[in-house]
């Protein structure tokens, strides 16, 4: 297998007075690219289970998680959010 | 819509990767069009009138334009969402063409054992430095490839080109060939053509064309990339069409004088020095019969366009490492034929829309009432015109 590099040779530009700025739009951009490919992911699952019969058409929306579950949800959506927002916790301003 | 090559080189791609060249091609048509015309509204409404509120004047020209904009935030968003995108085209396929790297060579040798074209390389011309110095339009490996690569140059540019086109460029990418060949054909219904040549073809994607529109001629493509010329040996084979390549500079065109009907380029001379695009104008020249025709499609020359077009289209040269964009696009394109040797009442050029977009009949009617320079032509846009300039040279 061929292996490609990704570096660009003369680089590219930054247009924001700082510089990071540009990095973490460009880093926003292929996040939301991943996040895309998930999103995109999930619907063909979703696709693929409602043609081999394993859900109905409307099952998904309507399904109640039990009270066990929709904690465990709750606990993981909070884990989420203190690990990535807390990312940037130890920078000096 | 997933973004398939339609032909028999189309790689084995992965859902994730599918995923990313969708969203990757809308990102690149959100940047284009929606971004892009509010960028052109804070101009028009925000910097500009407060620039000529300061009392500053009306700004004469593109780098006049550019400069008053480096400081807006609509600006560097802008820019720099496009940069990010610009590198996510090529990252998105990378992995695909990477992946499928055994299979592709096997596919590419399979279609090129009984070939009705061929493909002529030669392993004494290096990449000058002009052609690769930096890698442009920010593709890691630029046209030439990487080490130890065979036609993977070939593979990544017409798998990044299909993202980045976002539909506009044609099925095949090949909208440009199309228009071009079709534009002479309309143009000059007299010419009779036994040799074409395509200068810069990279991987042929706009050199096919010319064989549909003209099937007694041969048709050739020089390239001075040998990864991107095996590719489009490779390619031609598998839309069945017979086209010739060879490696070849454009300074030195490998033919006797007198002996081309149609020397063809497209977006080839603005990644040109300009001391090499006069070489390659001389040399068309010299390998025109009399009555044969020089076509050149290009971004339209910046002395035809407002100033702020005219920025909007030099912004690639700022920024997606194309060093020698602008200094192209400032030239006189007539001067440069007559510099080449074509009489200066020969030159001719013409603004056109895209042939496979709407019916033969629109086009003939566009091509015939002439075109008209606005800020759609050169502009990548879901409402593109192409332009194309060139000349024919005397004593036909």
């Amino acid at each position: 297998m061929a292996e490609l590099s990704r570096t660009v040779r003369g680089g590219r530009k930054a247009f924001f007075d700082d510089p990071n700025a540009d990095r973490l739009l460009a880093m926003l951009a292929r996040l939301l690219e991943s996040h895309w490919a998930l999103r995109e992911r999930c619907a063909v699952l979703e696709k693929l289970l409602v043609s081999k019969g394993v859900l109905g058409p409307l099952e998904l929306e309507a399904f109640e998680l039990d009270a066990e579950a929709d904690a465990a949800l709750d606990a993981e959506s909070a884990e989420l959010i203190r690990d990535v927002l807390g990312a940037a916790r130890n920078i000096e301003p | 819509m997933e973004t398939r090559l339609n032909h028999a080189l189309d790689l084995a791609k992965s859902r994730d990767s599918k995923s990313r060249e969708r969203f990757v091609s809308g990102l690149r048509a959100y940047v284009l069009l929606d971004l892009a015309g509010e960028l052109r509204e804070d101009y028009e409404q925000s910097v500009l009138p407060q620039h000529l509120k300061r009392g500053g004047e009306k700004p004469a020209d593109g780098p006049a334009v550019h400069d008053l904009l480096k400081p807006s935030p609509t600006f560097q968003f802008y820019s720099s969402l496009r940069c990010a995108t610009q590198e996510m085209v090529w990252n998105a396929v990378l992995d695909s063409v990477e992946e499928n790297s055994e299979s592709l060579n096997r596919t590419a040798a399979k279609l090129t054992a009984n070939a009705k074209g061929s493909l002529e390389l030669d392993d004494t011309l290096d990449a000058p430095r002009y052609a690769d110095a930096v890698d442009v339009h920010l593709m890691p490996g630029n046209y030439s490839g990487q080490e130890g690569a065979t036609l993977e140059a070939g593979a990544v540019y017409d798998n990044g080109l299909n993202v980045f086109a976002f539909g506009a460029m044609g099925a095949q990418l090949n909208d440009i060939g199309w228009s071009m060949a079709k534009f002479l054909h309309l143009k000059f219904p007299d010419l009779a053509p036994r040799e074409i040549v395509d200068v810069g073809c990279t991987i042929g994607h706009n050199t096919l064309p010319w064989k549909s529109v003209y099937p007694d001629a041969k048709v050739t493509g020089l390239d001075l990339a040998a990864s991107c010329l095996r590719y489009a040996h490779a390619r031609a084979e598998a839309m069945n069409v017979e086209a010739h390549f060879r490696q070849a500079s454009a300074d030195c065109l490998p033919f006797v004088d007198n002996s081309v009907d149609i020397v063809f380029s497209s977006m080839f001379l603005h990644e040109l020095p300009t001391k090499m695009i006069h070489a390659y104008i001389a040399e068309a020249h010299r390998v025109l019969r009399p009555g044969g025709v020089l076509l050149n499609m290009e971004l339209p020359p910046n002395e035809a366009l407002e100033p702020y077009d005219a920025f909007y289209l030099d912004w690639d040269c700022y920024y997606n490492n194309e060093p020698f964009y602008k200094g192209f696009r400032d030239q006189d394109y007539t001067e440069l034929t007559v510099a080449g040797g074509f009489e200066r009442d020969n030159f001719f050029q013409g603004i056109m829309p895209r042939f496979t977009y709407g019916t033969p009949d629109e086009f003939r009617a566009a091509v015939a009432g002439g075109g008209e320079f606005d800020d759609n032509t050169g502009r990548l846009s879901d409402q593109i015109q192409w332009y194309g300039f060139g000349s024919v040279k005397a004593g036909g």
